[in-house]
């Protein structure tokens, strides 16, 4: 099926690209369907598209910021993700990235769970241990991208 | 909104599977225990308003693009 971006133009997607969040976002419950697209020019992060309407979120591995990164999570989320092999389970953030890029930040307390094998997605909210919603993340993200040179640009407005 | 008055160490049960006690009342702070199943998440309610906002504005994101120097 194709559906039109503001972000990213016409997209084909596959059915079986399209992951289903039954309860959809926190503040965003109406969308139950994303897909992740990736796009060299903007890694380390990627970017979660939402099929029934056009809004995408900027996403970055938690790993990326906190190679550390090990939330507690309960028992009874791999079973609502149906998780069968921890390999199969994607971790993401949700990133800010205000027009002063210097302030970017990532909620780190409430990781995206994606399990890739059945394309079920939850966001989960993690109480204990010391992660931030809204982490800086600017300097982490810097590291990664070593000797580059960045630049925001925005997005055409409409 | 069911507005109910409760003593310490007195309970409300919602449906069948949750109960809510009062375990202590000082000054302005109550401390309230929870019993409800594993699946239910229970939040401070303004670390949840707080989450919604960051997806809300996470949409509004200008595109950012970092490109190695030649």
């Amino acid at each position: 099926m194709i559906i039109k971006t503001r972000r990213f133009g016409e997209i084909d997607i596959s059915e079986d690209k399209i992951i289903t969040f039954k309860e959809g976002l926190p503040g965003l419950e109406y969308l139950k369907k994303f897909i992740i697209i990736i796009l060299e020019q903007t890694k380390p992060f990627y970017w979660l598209q939402a099929v029934e309407d056009d809004v995408s979120l900027p996403v970055i591995s938690p790993f990326d910021i906190d190679k550390d990164y090990s939330p507690i999570i309960d028992d009874v989320v791999f079973e609502d993700l149906e998780l069968e092999d921890e390999k199969d389970l994607l971790v993401l953030s949700v990133a800010v990235i205000p027009s002063d890029i210097n302030k970017m930040t990532a909620n780190m307390a409430a990781p995206i769970l994606i399990n890739i094998a059945k394309n079920i997605g939850k966001q989960i909210i993690i109480e204990e241990g010391d992660y931030q919603i809204r982490q800086p993340i600017f300097e982490a993200v810097f590291k990664k991208i070593e000797g580059g040179k960045s630049y925001a640009g925005s997005d055409e407005k409409a | 909104m069911l507005v109910l008055t409760r003593k310490l160490n007195e309970a409300v049960n919602l449906g069948d599977s949750i109960k809510i006690s009062i375990l202590s009342i000082e000054n302005d702070r109550v401390r309230i225990g929870i019993e409800a199943p594993a699946d239910m998440r229970i939040i401070r309610s303004e670390l949840l308003d707080e989450i919604k906002n960051i997806n809300k504005e996470a949409i509004n994101t200008d595109i950012v693009i970092f490109s190695k120097e030649n």
